[in-house]
């Protein structure tokens, strides 16, 4: 059996501005891959495609595979039952229900579209509900969504995702605009819904330590590109990439106050500004000439699926003291 | 020169007793007290309705307090200014620097005019106001071509660096930063952090830092107020706070906060 979820040298272009080129990395099933990038990188527009949610300007080659279907390639009529197979979590979920309707009246939808028992639905909706840690299930049904703060209807919007034990859930951002504490609480028990139910996660984030939390596997891209694919253990305990030291080096520290602390000079850059090399060339601390104009080859470097033309100097620890060095310690 | 407070006074800012209300609705701030000292950082950290940018509006003019005393150099503020030079003198004491510069920068107008009109307000003669315009420019990291762009030409946080460069031009004791470095990219967030740490030990500016991150709070703070639902829950030294901290909803901050080897945990 092949991936659930398979990106075979994606490229994307809006109008005439390239955002991705040359995507390529898979999602195996119940594996949660996190999808980590600063503004531009393309990771947004990569869980996208595989719900071919794109502007209608937007052209791609390449494939977004799921389940072995290309989202690229569907008709309009199979691309809606191909979306549903997905579950879909977005950082804003007032943008995703109804205004005009109660809660429970989203959340019995699906039952109600395919004419199933209704009276089971609800008594599901309540269960998950509670286990999204809502502890008026009932009352909460009843009102609408103007009525639930910003941290509850995205449980509501997650327990209404995971209620139909979707194979694979995309999840763009989804606790962003909660307070730690709720993203804290929301993290876990979706985890613990989602592990129990099998279902696979595309997670995309800047946060490269929520990343590490819950998931399985990082992708991190930059300027429309994969850099780095390892676990989650080892991007946070040996990354390989510069530019993965240097997002880890430059999140500040809760355990000590540093002089400065270290960074990678300039802004990210999206597709459409990078040269024929290495998207990161131009910030890149160990950058040398040819990194500018030839893309690195993707390799597999202790265990980090990484490009990058200076990879093994990297690992071998020689160009330690130029590179971002992360101050905190894992434990 | 700035216009200073008391020379031998350390504390800048004297909150006392703060409380607001809105018409008839919940106390935002419910009786909170802190100080900032000179060229120090205090911190207010806490979630979402915790009263703490409405401190800093109360601060920076934008909003009155109900009740209680909110001091910047010597001059209460829980009172509005009664004249145009009232309100012109305490520009120059407190500056504050939003989230989204968006929101004050004129889209339209160059950022070395922005400057410009900053350096104007702040009573700099006509022929020092360039020289005044590119140092402003270098003490926050930009060049002197920047001062030809417009707002939507520059990234995030150059963006941002603007912002904090046209609060100092009045060389403000106080700079009150609401949420500041929480929408930028960590990569540009380390740097403006960064510049905000060096322009503090140059320039001996104090800052209120409003903010939800304590890696953030960690990083440019030396005391801390806690804030929950508009009350103080802890304060003290960021040493104190963050590495031992005393009351539960601080430890509860503490421990949803992603970091290497982080797990979230339920409640």
């Amino acid at each position: 059996m092949g991936p659930l979820v398979e990106y075979r040298d994606l490229a994307l272009t809006i109008g005439d501005v390239p955002i991705l080129r040359g995507v390529s990395f898979d999602v195996a099933a119940g594996e949660a891959v996190g999808l980590v990038g600063e503004s531009g990188s393309g990771k947004s527009m990569t869980l996208r495609a595989l719900a071919r949610l794109l502007p209608d300007n937007a052209s791609t080659t390449g494939e977004a595979l799921f389940d072995g279907t290309d989202a690229l390639a569907l008709s309009r009529g199979r691309l809606r039952s191909h979306r549903r197979g997905l579950g879909m979590v977005f950082q804003d979920p007032r943008a995703a229900i109804n205004p005009m309707h109660p809660v429970e009246s989203f959340l019995v939808e699906r039952a109600r579209d395919t004419g199933s028992d209704l009276g089971a639905a609800r008594t599901s909706a309540v269960t998950m509900l509670r286990r999204m840690g809502i502890h008026d299930p009932e009352r909460r049904m009843a009102q609408y969504p103007f009525e639930l703060s910003g941290g509850l209807l995205q449980r509501v919007m997650i327990a209404s995702v995971l209620m139909e034990r979707p194979r694979l859930l995309l999840a763009d951002e989804p606790t962003t605009a909660l307070d730690v504490t709720t993203q804290s609480d929301v993290l876990a028990l979706a985890g613990d819904l989602r592990r129990e139910a099998g279902t696979a996660m595309l997670l995309v984030t800047h946060d490269l330590d929520l990343a590490g939390a819950v998931c399985d596997r990082i992708v991190v891209m930059y300027g429309g590109q994969v850099l780095e694919t390892a676990s989650a253990t080892d991007i946070a305990s040996r990354p390989v990439h510069p530019y993965t030291r240097g997002l880890l080096a430059s999140r500040p520290p809760l355990t000590r106050r540093l002089d400065t602390i270290p960074v990678v000079p300039g802004t990210p850059v999206s597709a459409s500004a990078t040269g024929p090399g290495c998207p990161f060339a131009s910030r890149c601390p160990v950058a040398v000439e040819r990194c500018a104009t030839e893309l690195p080859e993707e390799r597999l470097i202790a265990g980090s699926r990484v490009r990058c033309h200076r990879a093994e100097e990297v690992v071998a620890g020689v160009l330690d003291a130029e590179l971002p060095l992360r101050e905190e310690e894992v434990r | 020169m700035s216009e200073p407070c008391t020379p031998t006074d350390d504390v800048v800012v004297e909150v006392e007793h703060l409380v607001k209300c809105y018409g008839t609705g919940p106390v935002v701030v419910d009786d909170v007290s802190f100080q900032v000292r000179r060229g120090r950082t205090t911190a207010l950290v806490g979630e979402s309705g915790a009263g703490k940018s409405t401190i800093g509006a109360i601060l920076s003019g934008l909003a009155s307090a109900t009740s209680g005393r909110a001091v910047v150099c010597g001059e209460d503020r829980s009172v509005a200014a009664r004249s145009a030079r009232d309100r012109s003198r305490r520009g120059r004491q407190l500056q504050l620097v939003p989230q989204d510069p968006y929101t004050t920068l004129d889209p339209t107008q160059r950022v070395g005019a922005a400057l410009l009109e900053a350096a104007a307000l702040r009573g700099v003669p006509r022929d020092q106001r360039p020289a005044r315009v590119a140092e402003l420019l270098d003490l926050v990291g930009l060049g002197e071509a920047h001062a030809d762009l417009v707002p939507r030409s520059l990234s995030g946080g150059q963006r941002q660096r603007v912002a904090i460069a046209r609060a100092l031009a009045t060389r403000p004791e106080v700079l009150v930063l609401d949420e500041a470095v929480s929408a930028l990219d960590v990569s540009v967030q380390a740097q403006v952090l960064n510049v905000l740490n060096r322009l503090q030990r140059d320039l001996g500016t104090a800052y209120l830092f409003v903010t939800h991150d304590l890696g953030v709070v960690r990083q440019i703070a030396h005391d801390v107020v806690v804030l929950r639902a508009g009350q103080v829950v802890e304060a003290g030294t960021v040493d104190a706070v963050l590495g031992d901290p005393q009351h539960e909803y601080t430890q509860l901050l503490l421990a949803s906060t992603p970091r290497p080897g982080w797990v979230p945990v339920a409640r």
